[in-house]
Parts: structure tokens; C-alpha cells; sequence
């Protein structure tokens, strides 16, 4: 293999690795996606995520849940959020497929922008605003000065 | 009728002729306040659709009302009220055109004033159990009306996006204007926000609009302005409304 081939892959190789990196980091802003699912019969729910020095805090507006219907689940730098509403939501004369769809939950999941301390989560829920604080896993080092 | 302001036209498609209107604008924004509040009126009262507002400074989109096509941004009137309401946010690109589109159409219209509905973005908005609506007049009638109904001014801040610049143009060009926001959720459908409007223009328009009507409706509305909203929030990254919690940097 010529050292010009070889260069032109290694810069093809760079590229593609950012072309990875962009679309991991930004991927959310770019993406055009539907905020509804009618083989799943689920909804998107409007989310917000704010980061601070220690912590995470999401919230989700969630009308037509009750909190005992809210499911959360967290590993290490992901989030999911299931909710079931009370009343099945039909919006008869709208669209296409969607006027035959019944809607049943809100589902989304949420990429966390850091690892986080998962067992010291606290959830709240008022007024159908569900607010979700994450505590995130910080290793502290003292550095010594000489 | 038709009247064009650089790219954008606004279309009677019924000609208003009513003497000293009170004009109603509820555009998509913070929280979309403004638009929930505007459409509860245009619903409430029965108003008619005659007009709209077309731009190709806005997106590609019509929409289907009972199969019928329609502009996004239509004009509704009905006795000695106008609404102007949009389905779809206005471009940041598009907003000192409609601005002045709008100021110079509505000025032919000599309106007994002008009212901007609309919400203001708080952080703690989860923990308002009563949210405050605010005023701001452009000339000494308009605030005297605000004190009058015993709405509270806002006196010192920022202001931004299209009420900004309706604003700052209704005092160079004599329009009575009065821009009523209630404290509201940036990123999420608020119908309590708008209730408080509503109440607001009640008193300044003499009106009986229902609230509790609004506010039983508000789960629906959260559910079905949750793609508005979404489109909103990234049109609004243009003009910044987070400013708006921004102290002034100079004393008045």
C-alpha cells in the first residue's frame, strides 16, 4: 500500500470518527422524528434537562398520569421514562393513521449527559409536572501543590 | 384587500370595517400563553375567520380544518374584536418583516388598542400555586388602563421577540398598545398562564370569557400542543427568551 493511500484512509478514518462523535453528541438536535407511535399506541412527552455542577435535573410534563403510574428506570448515563395516562387519548379528525389511535402512555428515554449516582435519585410530581434530580458521580482527587 | 410589507401579506378576505377595534395577537411563544388565551376567545365569542397572513419568510406549511386548507396565521373578528393567531412559530428571520406588516395594516384598522398576549418565562414556575399577570402600555391611556384594572406594571426588564419590537413601533407610530403576559413555563404548554390572561383581558375588554372553561380543558391542550410547543422552543432559540429574566444592564 503507497503512503498516499495510506494518509487518504487514515484522514477517512478521522472523518468517520467525527462524523460518530457529532452524531452522539448532537444527534437530538438533528434528528426529525414523529413524537407519537401507533404500533406502540405511546406518546412522547415534552422533556427538559438542565445540568448543574452536581446534579442533573430533568422534568417531563406528563397530563392525564397519576403518580402511581409513572415508572422510572436509571442505569449509569440513561434514563427511561414510562407513564400510563387515565384516560386514553383519540384525536378522531386528525391526520391519517393517527385518528384510529388510541394512545395509551407517555415512553421516552433520555441519554445523561454523565454518569450518575443512581441510588440517591429523588422524583417528584406536582401538578403533572414530573421533576427528576440526579445526583452525579463525582470522583474528587486533592491535588498538592509543590 | 390585500397590503404588502416587504415579503409579507395580510389578506382580508372579508373587509374589516369596524370602527376603533380592539385587536388581540396571540402568537406561538413562552409557553404558548399568548396562542391558548387567544384561541379560547376566537372559540368563546364564535369569531369568523376573515383573514390570513402568508409570507414565504415562513416554513412550507398549510393546514386542514375540517377539510378545509388554511394559512397557519389566519384573522378572526367578530363585533368590535380581532384576533390574529398562529399554528406555527414565527421564523426570528421573519419577525421585524411581520412586525412592520402587521403595525401598518393594523394602523389603517385606527384600534381602540391592541393587546399582546403572551407569557413570561420563571424558573419556580413549578411552585406557583397563582401565577401574576403583568402589563405594559405604550402611551399614558394604555397605562391608565392597566392601573385602572389594577394589573400590575412591569417596570423595569427585557422584552424580546416580537412584542418587543410591536412595542417599540406602536409608540413611534401612535398605536395604543398594551403587551399582558402571565408568569409561565419556558418549554411546556401553560393553560394555567393563559387562565390568568384570560382573566386579565376580561376586565380590558369587558368581556365574560369563561375561565374555568379554559382550565378544565388543560390536560387536552398540554397533550395536543406538544409539537407546537416543541417546534416553538427551537424557533425561539433565534430571540432568546431566557433574556427575558435578564436584569436591564442600565438604570432607566
Amino acid at each position: 500500500m503507497s503512503e498516499r493511500k495510506r494518509l487518504i484512509d487514515r484522514v477517512r478514518e478521522f472523518f468517520d470518527d467525527m462524523e460518530k462523535d457529532v452524531i452522539e453528541a448532537f444527534g437530538e438536535f438533528f434528528e426529525e422524528r414523529c413524537s407519537w407511535d401507533p404500533d406502540e399506541c405511546c406518546l412522547e412527552p415534552l422533556t427538559n434537562m438542565i445540568e448543574t455542577h452536581d446534579e442533573i435535573i430533568i422534568t417531563a410534563d406528563l397530563p392525564y398520569v397519576a403518580k402511581e403510574n409513572i415508572d422510572i428506570q436509571v442505569t449509569d448515563d440513561m434514563l427511561g421514562l414510562k407513564a400510563s395516562l387515565d384516560t386514553p387519548v383519540k384525536f378522531a379528525q386528525w391526520g391519517t393513521v393517527q385518528r384510529n389511535t388510541e394512545f395509551y402512555k407517555f415512553r421516552k428515554h433520555l441519554k445523561l449527559p454523565v454518569n450518575v449516582e443512581s441510588n440517591k435519585i429523588i422524583a417528584t410530581f406536582k401538578n403533572g409536572i414530573l421533576q427528576i434530580r440526579i445526583p452525579k458521580k463525582i470522583t474528587r482527587v486533592k491535588i498538592q501543590i509543590k | 384587500m390585500l397590503r404588502m410589507a416587504e415579503e409579507i401579506k395580510i389578506v382580508e378576505q372579508e373587509s374589516i370595517q369596524v370602527k376603533s377595534p380592539n385587536v388581540v395577537i396571540g402568537l406561538p411563544d413562552v409557553g404558548l400563553v399568548g396562542l391558548i388565551a387567544t384561541m379560547h376567545m376566537i372559540e368563546t365569542l364564535k369569531m369568523k375567520l376573515v383573514g390570513y397572513i402568508e409570507s414565504r419568510l415562513f416554513p412550507p406549511v398549510i393546514v386542514l380544518h375540517n377539510g378545509e386548507i388554511q394559512s397557519p396565521i389566519k384573522i378572526y373578528a367578530k363585533d368590535k374584536n380581532i384576533a390574529i393567531v398562529s399554528e406555527i412559530p414565527i421564523p426570528s428571520n421573519a419577525i421585524y418583516e411581520l412586525t412592520d406588516a402587521l403595525i401598518k395594516h393594523i394602523k389603517d384598522w385606527k384600534p381602540a388598542q391592541v393587546i399582546l398576549l403572551h407569557g413570561i418565562p420563571v424558573p419556580n414556575r413549578l411552585n406557583l400555586e397563582e401565577v401574576k399577570t403583568y402589563a405594559i402600555g405604550t402611551d399614558d391611556e394604555t397605562k391608565k388602563i392597566i392601573s385602572d384594572n389594577k394589573i400590575e406594571h412591569m417596570d423595569t426588564g427585557v422584552i424580546v421577540g416580537l412584542k418587543a419590537i410591536f412595542l417599540w413601533e406602536s409608540i413611534k407610530q401612535d398605536i395604543p398598545t398594551i403587551a399582558l403576559g402571565a408568569e409561565s413555563f419556558l418549554e411546556y404548554p401553560d393553560p394555567g398562564a393563559a387562565a390568568s390572561v384570560v382573566e386579565a383581558l376580561n376586565k380590558f375588554l369587558h368581556l365574560d370569557l369563561d375561565v374555568e372553561a379554559l382550565l378544565n380543558r388543560a390536560e387536552e391542550l398540554r397533550v395536543r400542543m406538544r409539537d407546537l410547543m416543541r417546534r416553538t422552543q427551537e424557533s425561539m432559540r433565534g430571540t432568546q427568551p431566557v433574556r427575558e429574566l435578564e436584569l436591564p444592564p442600565m438604570f432607566g
